[in-house]
């Protein structure tokens, strides 16, 4: 019995049970839900993007590294970037999805879709876009101070962007490129990121 | 404008083999002309030349003259080009530097169309120099990506940094990567494997020898020539579409601003044309 009472006020004193003050907890952290069911949405489309996110390249062996390097099938946490705002002020934050994957992108910019809400709180592809992501300062969504039917418009490196009614589905809006940027590959021609705000990708 | 690359004064032995290299056959003597100190451009005319004996054609070209400023190396001015006004050099000495380093490489000529298409630099550092449109992190000859570098293993997802691959070729940071012409092609060559390696996974590399109906009229012929160069630029993802598209023949993708797949499948079908007949062998390991 003592012997027992022994064995319990050792374990009791022990360090390593014994409350630490100074302890911190560290939270677990994941993509924000916008993303993630954002994401989700767009995978279950017939869109080319995701197509090719369903592809499997590597073989038996998903995701595994292979003889030139890293797995060719799609990976968010190498192939993806995000930005989110709330366009159109209903409180519920439109995601930017953005995919600088060498297998779709190549040597050039990279290709993303918009990810808009309906009144139902179901997913759709606004827009698709183009935008050279976070490889430079030209990269990056540019939120502008003008509006269409009620939503703002933004910019990327390839073009302006505003709102417009979907044809024949009834208070859905789609964004579209109203105004080209034309980029010369090897130039210097920039447009002004003046007077515009910029949402920075993850 | 030009851009100003400045680059190591090659030594008197790096003249020599430059002579040496470029011997010709049959006693033709048009090469190199204006190969004098004044002068820092040399204008070379077509020759032949024998490499691994055999008989090559070289198209002309230019290209910097290794005697020019020799007689001012050690002051630490190199001399521009373009009428530009001379610059520093950098305090470091950048790696040796061979003025053509993507001779003797796998698919020497798909490369040189490659580099005409991407930097238009057939002169002068030949490219090896050149940055992307700003916003963009293409670099050097072949306008290689940021993404593309990370996925061949050359630099590091999250942070960018060149890893120990590129350490290994000699470069920790963009700029010397734009110094150093073995090291991109060292790069390319990874690129390409891992390009080749998506259009053999994802099934269009089977469309090899094959022809399917272009969207502007007429029949492209597939060549593995073609794929590599469409993948280079499009991305092997977007390559196996446009040809899924084209067998099925079925109707062009609508015309948008930007970067629709209309635009995405004009250039592919553009470079399929464009380097259907450059020879080009795999570049597996």
């Amino acid at each position: 019995m003592k012997r027992l009472a022994a064995i319990a006020l050792c374990l009791l004193t022990s360090p390593s049970l014994a409350a630490r003050p100074a302890e911190r907890r560290l939270a677990w952290e994941s993509m924000p839900s916008a993303v993630s069911e954002a994401l989700h949405a767009l995978r279950q489309t017939d869109h080319w993007l995701a197509a090719a996110m369903a592809e499997n390249l590597d073989g038996e062996r998903q995701g595994r590294d292979n003889a030139t390097g890293r797995s060719f099938n799609f990976d968010p946490a190498r192939h993806l970037l995000y930005s989110t705002h709330d366009l159109n002020g209903d409180g519920r934050p439109e995601v930017f999805l953005l995919f600088p994957w060498p297998y779709v992108r190549g040597n050039r910019e990279a290709r993303g879709v918009v990810m808009v809400r309906t009144r139902h709180d179901e997913w759709r592809i606004g827009c698709d876009f183009s935008d050279w992501g976070d490889e430079g300062p030209r990269g990056g969504i540019r939120l502008s101070e003008s509006r269409s039917h009620g939503w703002r418009n933004f910019r990327t490196s390839d073009a302006v962007y505003a709102w417009r009614p979907v044809p024949g589905q009834a208070g859905s809006l789609e964004c579209w490129p109203a105004r080209t940027i034309r980029l010369q590959r090897h130039g210097t021609n920039s447009p002004s990121p003046a007077a515009a705000e910029t949402v920075r990708s993850r | 404008m030009a851009a100003l690359s400045p680059s190591a004064v090659p030594s008197r032995e790096a003249l020599r083999a430059f002579a040496r290299d470029y011997r010709t056959v049959g006693g033709s003597r048009d090469r190199a002309a204006g190969a004098d100190k004044a002068d820092c451009v040399v204008t070379v005319g077509a020759y032949t030349r024998t490499r691994n004996g055999n008989p090559e054609q070289v198209s002309g070209y230019q290209r910097s003259n290794p005697n020019c400023g020799d007689d001012s190396p050690e002051n630490g001015v190199v001399l521009a080009r373009d009428g530009a006004a001379p610059r520093s050099a950098p305090s470091e000495r950048r790696p040796a530097a061979p003025a053509r380093a993507w001779e003797g490489q796998p698919n020497q000529s798909w490369r040189e169309q490659i580099a005409a298409e991407e930097t238009r630099r057939n002169d002068g550092d030949f490219g090896y120099g050149m940055r992307g449109q700003p916003g963009s992190s293409a670099l050097g000859r072949y306008q290689l990506l940021r993404d593309p570098l990370i996925d061949a293993g050359w630099r590091d997802r999250i942070s960018g940094a060149w890893s120990a691959r590129a350490r290994s070729a000699g470069v920790t940071s963009d700029a010397e990567f734009l110094a150093n012409p073995a090291a991109q092609e060292a790069a390319m060559n990874d690129v390409m494997r891992r390009n080749e390696d998506q259009l053999r996974a994802n099934g269009a590399m089977r469309f090899a020898g094959q022809q399917v109906p272009g969207l502007s009229g007429g029949p492209v012929s597939i060549t593995a020539s073609g794929l590599a160069a469409a993948a280079h630029r499009e991305g092997a993802g977007a390559v196996r579409r446009y040809l899924d598209h084209r067998a099925a023949n079925s109707p062009p993708p609508p015309s948008v601003r930007g970067r629709g797949d209309l635009s995405s499948f004009n250039e592919i079908e553009r470079r399929l044309r464009a380097f259907a007949d450059a020879p080009y062998q795999t570049v597996r390991r």
